[in-house]
């Protein structure tokens, strides 16, 4: 498939062993190697996890039972704003990217990424943004107490931690913004010869599209942080209703951004599955075209279904039913990715290795959040379950078992390529079953909370809804300590472990096992040609 | 700095400088594209309806992902 | 789909309020371990409101489509997903290298991809057609019986009357001891106000609902009525309750600190009964009806302003005046606003404050205005803070016309 020149023995994770390459620290600070990126944005979404995930349980803890115990009510919506914001922008978005930095290059043949220095500059606006975020719960006031749609205008209210927050929003977007632009270049311009935009790796289709969404939608969320910022401080009304503003202007322009957001932190999570799936079936990836197509179609409609998520601010009866039409569209495009998933099964030859599991858990779990999607579509459905506890479970469901799964299964696939180490698999099932268990028993019980009522963002609740919080909490807790496997795991096969082949996986077609394992430092310096 | 009876550059390097021209080219046209956005975001909301320049640069956004991606499906 | 064993009103509290009270660290132990069986057993409807799990019984008609929407669209949903899962699992069964399966190599088919994008839309069709006939009827506000305005302020809710011309708020009425673990909570913990909503059954109630600070949502579970309440906008909705009985719901879009503290209590009430309140509520208002140049007593101020403190100010600023410095509410015991010229201090109280520098609306501050309250009891809040707690005010009887002049 493939020719390989490059002599073989560059570690990735050995540092010094190359000329005119700092050691130490300055390696990392100054490196421009996609691989070093790749991992240093893969910790860094790994330890925001850790951070957002503190908060998520501190938040559970106060919801074991009635009455106010750990936090006051204004603490508490601090930790919703920034558990929200942490684990969007820092946790799954980074980790996505992290992916793509890594892999893309393998995937399509390339050197490196196009523009790599602007690729050290993307990842190290990150921790400073993250840090700026945090820090807005150590100022007066505290971090906003908005939730992370930031709405008007309370978040007018707010103290500095708002305007830090908004920082810390510009400084990540330009980030997101910058990867993009050079995921597309390295994409369309740094393709091995041979390799067709057919021909790619379903993954670098999906991150291929992803990146033209966040063209798209950050420059939209920057805009609109700003205009927060001058009607906080300088006297525009953009959104302020006393002052002959609309509210609701500034729910539109947030979900103009935030619902293709959605499929930004969900589409890349498809690709790595379509990627994962096939190779552990034997069998090649049913209905390629399609997949593409349908990757396609669910980001054009994800820009015109945004006001689903308004659906009971009063919208007039034509816009509902325009919305809600598309919306309930998107399931077709959706299904077809799930049926073409099921019949790369169907007949294949399968094993159960981790990264399968996680897949299949995926498969499982986010499909059962796409029928919660799709009867949250239902406007007048949504109008009992608008910022309820369901609509916490649906986004859970797709979130964390949809996209997080999905980042837990490539990372489990790549390992061997990575480190040069086969991971303990018997570990990585612990991890599996602990997080597919807990997940359920953490989540779940929130359609139950929902259905009976119970709004989203309270720290205190009535007492009827007492039992299944606590059974959610204990999930909760379970969830998160299932995440200890998996840091365990990832450090073991980084510090030894069975030595990976370069292929470790039989099924494994694209470009990436071609190169032994651990990855050379410096990969395909001159381009594989793909027949 | 090319001229007239220069001795042509060894292929590979050639490719090489060809495929990063072109990778400046893609990345500053995204480059601009994001700008506007953010800009003409802005300025819509502060001179033109609201609904229409939703609408505008919604329609803009599609019209950029289907050329964009359609132009390179046939290489 | 049964329903847990919800009582009437939508609350289910009677049975469950009382093993779920008391915090002690041994009745929290016991409930780790009862929850923890439970979750381990994990029986779906079980008959305790407390494992309350579907909607709350429907009292409108609009409710009642809904659930039977979501009915209808949750079976749909159910059948795909054993047909989907029942395939995935069938193949990760048979189709396993350790049965000793052979992979095929096909990786496409025409005839099936059709199929199965359009047989999804097809049924997204026949989910959409329902659909669209509750969304037509829930906008239908034509003709209504009576019609209320609702409006939303941190943290309570004001109903006005429109066609009675009269308002009132409702407020919160579990104790903040009850909140903070100290008292024991009433079975209807979170969920109870001083004043609710009041409305005859069958009649067409058209809601008007606005807000004056930031964006709540009034939301009653039971009439399938949500709707945002936007600062500068009017939104218009209707419910037709047809059950009598109390309802319960809250606030559904975070609204600052006290969000999940602002309750929405209905009280549906028979056609006569609806009468009688009216009539017993109008002359109540006619009675304590502001005569701007009534002049009252120091004790009469400071009685009714302990009220309209506790109701209105105390959330912040405690009931014990020590304030709450987590949230910039500064300990009203000793304060130089409270204690100097009271002009000042009801200017504080007209327009809000942010950080000591007068914030004048609309920009909001950390302190908002109070402004929608009558003379009268600002001036009695005033004087109660005045008069209380160890504090000696030079000015310490505010009169209504006082909080008048300041008006703009």
């Amino acid at each position: 498939m493939s020719s390989i020149t490059q002599p073989i023995g560059g570690h990735a994770d050995v540092a010094g062993g190359h000329e005119h390459h700092p050691s130490g620290i300055m390696r990392w600070i100054t490196t421009t190697n996609h691989k070093d990126i790749g991992t240093m944005y893969l910790w860094f979404s790994f330890t925001m996890f850790i951070v957002g995930g503190v908060f998520a349980l501190t938040i559970r803890s106060e919801l074991f039972e009635p009455g106010m115990q750990i936090v006051t009510p204004e603490r508490f919506n601090q930790l919703i704003t920034l558990h929200g914001l942490v684990m969007i922008f820092g946790a799954l978005m980074p980790g996505a990217v992290g992916f793509a930095n890594w892999m893309i290059p393998l995937q399509i043949g390339a050197p490196d990424m196009a523009f790599a220095r602007m690729n050290n500059l993307s990842f190290w606006l990150l921790p400073p943004a993250a840090i700026m975020l945090l820090l807005g719960l150590f100022v007066p006031g505290g971090a906003p107490e908005t939730g992370w749609t930031l709405y008007p205008p309370l978040s007018i209210q707010q103290g500095m931690g708002m305007d830090l927050t908004i920082f810390a929003i510009h400084i990540m977007g330009a980030s997101s913004i910058m990867g993009s632009i050079n995921i597309i270049t390295t994409i369309l311009n740094l393709r091995a010869p041979g390799m067709t935009l057919m021909k790619m790796p379903l993954f670098c289709w999906s991150w291929l599209i992803t990146a033209y969404l966040l063209i798209a939608v950050m420059p939209v969320l920057a805009g609109a942080v700003t205009m927060l910022l001058t009607d906080r401080h300088f006297g525009t009304s953009f959104f302020n209703a006393a002052g002959g503003g609309d509210p609701v202007l500034f729910q539109h322009v947030f979900w103009f951004f935030g619902h293709p957001e959605v499929y930004i932190i969900i589409l890349p999570a498809f690709g790595l599955i379509s990627e994962v799936i096939p190779t552990f079936s034997r069998k090649p990836l049913f209905g390629y075209a399609s997949m593409v197509y349908a990757l396609c179609a669910i980001a054009i409609l994800s820009f015109l279904v945004w006001a689903h998520h308004m659906f009971t601010v009063g919208l007039p009866a034509a816009g509902i039913l325009f919305y809600m039409y598309a919306t309930m569209m998107i399931a077709v495009p959706t299904g077809v990715k799930v049926f073409n998933w099921l019949a790369t099964m169907w007949r294949g030859s399968i094993t159960l290795e981790a990264p399968m599991l996680f897949a299949l858990g995926f498969l499982f779990l986010f499909t059962t959040g796409g029928f919660t999607g799709l009867i949250v579509a239902i406007q007048p459905i949504d109008v009992q379950f608008q910022d309820t506890y369901y609509v916490v479970a649906h986004f859970h469901y797709v979130m964390v078992a949809g996209t997080l799964f999905a980042f837990f299964a490539a990372t489990y696939y790549w390992l061997p390529k990575w480190t040069g180490h086969m991971y303990n698999e018997t570990v990585a099932k612990w991890h599996f079953w602990g997080s597919f268990i807990f997940f359920n028993v953490a989540f779940f019980p929130m359609h139950f909370l929902g259905l009976a009522g119970m709004p989203r963002r309270i720290p205190d609740y009535a007492q009827q809804f007492t039992n299944w919080n606590q059974v959610s909490t204990v999930g909760a807790f379970g969830f998160g300590l299932s995440q200890l496997i998996f840091l365990y795991a990832v450090v073991s096969c980084i510090r030894g472990g069975k030595p990976a082949p370069a292929k470790p996986w039989d099924g494994a077609t694209s470009l990436e096992w071609t190169l032994p394992s651990p990855a050379p430092y410096h990969s395909f310096p001159t381009p594989p040609v793909v027949q | 700095m090319t001229f007239a009876g220069a001795v042509r550059v060894p292929d590979e390097d050639d490719f090489e400088a060809r495929r990063r021209a072109a990778a400046r080219r893609t990345g500053f046209g995204l480059l601009v594209v994001a700008l506007i956005f953010f800009f003409g975001f802005i300025a819509s909301r502060l001179w033109l309806s609201p609904d229409l320049s939703l609408g505008v640069i919604g329609a803009a956004v599609v019209v950029f992902v289907v050329v964009a991606v359609g132009r390179h499906l046939r290489k | 789909m049964r329903r847990a064993g919800m009582d009437q009103g939508g609350t289910g509290l009677a049975a469950s309020g009382e093993n779920m009270v008391g915090t002690g660290k041994g009745g929290a132990r016991r409930r780790w371990v009862a929850t923890l069986a439970a979750a381990l057993l994990a029986f779906p409807g079980i008959a305790f409101a407390d494992w309350a799990w579907n909607f709350q019984p429907p009292a409108s008609p609009i409710a009642d489509q809904i659930e039977r929407l979501h009915e209808l669209i949750f079976w749909i949903c159910v059948v795909i997903f054993i047909g989907v899962f029942g395939t995935m699992f069938y193949i990760l069964i048979k189709h396993r290298k350790s049965v000793g399966h052979q992979a095929a190599q096909f990786h496409e088919n025409t005839t099936i991809e059709v199929i199965w994008t359009v047989i999804p839309f097809l049924i997204l069709v026949s989910m959409a057609w329902p659909a669209t006939k509750v969304v037509l009827a829930m906008h239908d506000t034509s003709a209504p019986d009576m019609t209320i305005k609702v409006t939303g302020y941190q943290w309570k809710w004001n109903y006005d009357y429109i066609d009675e011309g009269f308002n009132f708020y409702s407020t919160l009425s579990t104790t903040l001891d009850q909140i903070q673990n100290r008292q024991k909570k009433d079975p209807h913990y979170l969920l109870e106000v001083d004043h609710p909503l009041v409305v005859p059954v069958g009649e067409k109630v058209r809601v008007l609902v606005t807000a004056g600070d930031v964006i709540h949502s009034w939301w009653v579970p039971a009439f399938g009525l949500k709707q945002d309440a936007i600062p500068g906008f009017v939104r218009d909705t209707w419910f037709r309750a047809d059950k009598i009985g109390t309802f319960r719901g809250q606030c559904a879009e975070l609204c600052g600190k006290e969000h999940g503290f602002m309750p929405v209590v209905v009280e549906v009430k028979s056609k006569d009964d609806y009468a009688t309140w009216l009539a017993a509520e109008k002359q109540k208002l006619a009675a304590v009806a502001d005569d701007p140049n009534k002049v009252w007593t120091q004790d009469e101020l400071v009685a009714h302003g302990k009220k309209v403190f506790d109701g209105n100010c105390a959330a912040c600023h405690q009931p014990t005046g020590t304030g709450n410095a987590a949230i910039g509410a500064p300990a009203l015991v000793g304060d130089k606003v409270v204690l100097g010229p009271a002009q000042h201090q009801i200017d504080v109280v007209l327009n809000g404050q942010t950080n000591g520098v007068l914030q004048h609306p609309p920009a909001g501050g950390k302190m908002p205005s109070w402004a929608q309250l009558s003379d009268a009891d600002i001036a009695s809040a005033i004087t109660y803070t005045r008069n209380s707690w160890g504090n000696k005010a030079e000015q310490n009887v505010i009169q209504p016309k006082d909080v008048k002049a300041e008006r703009k």
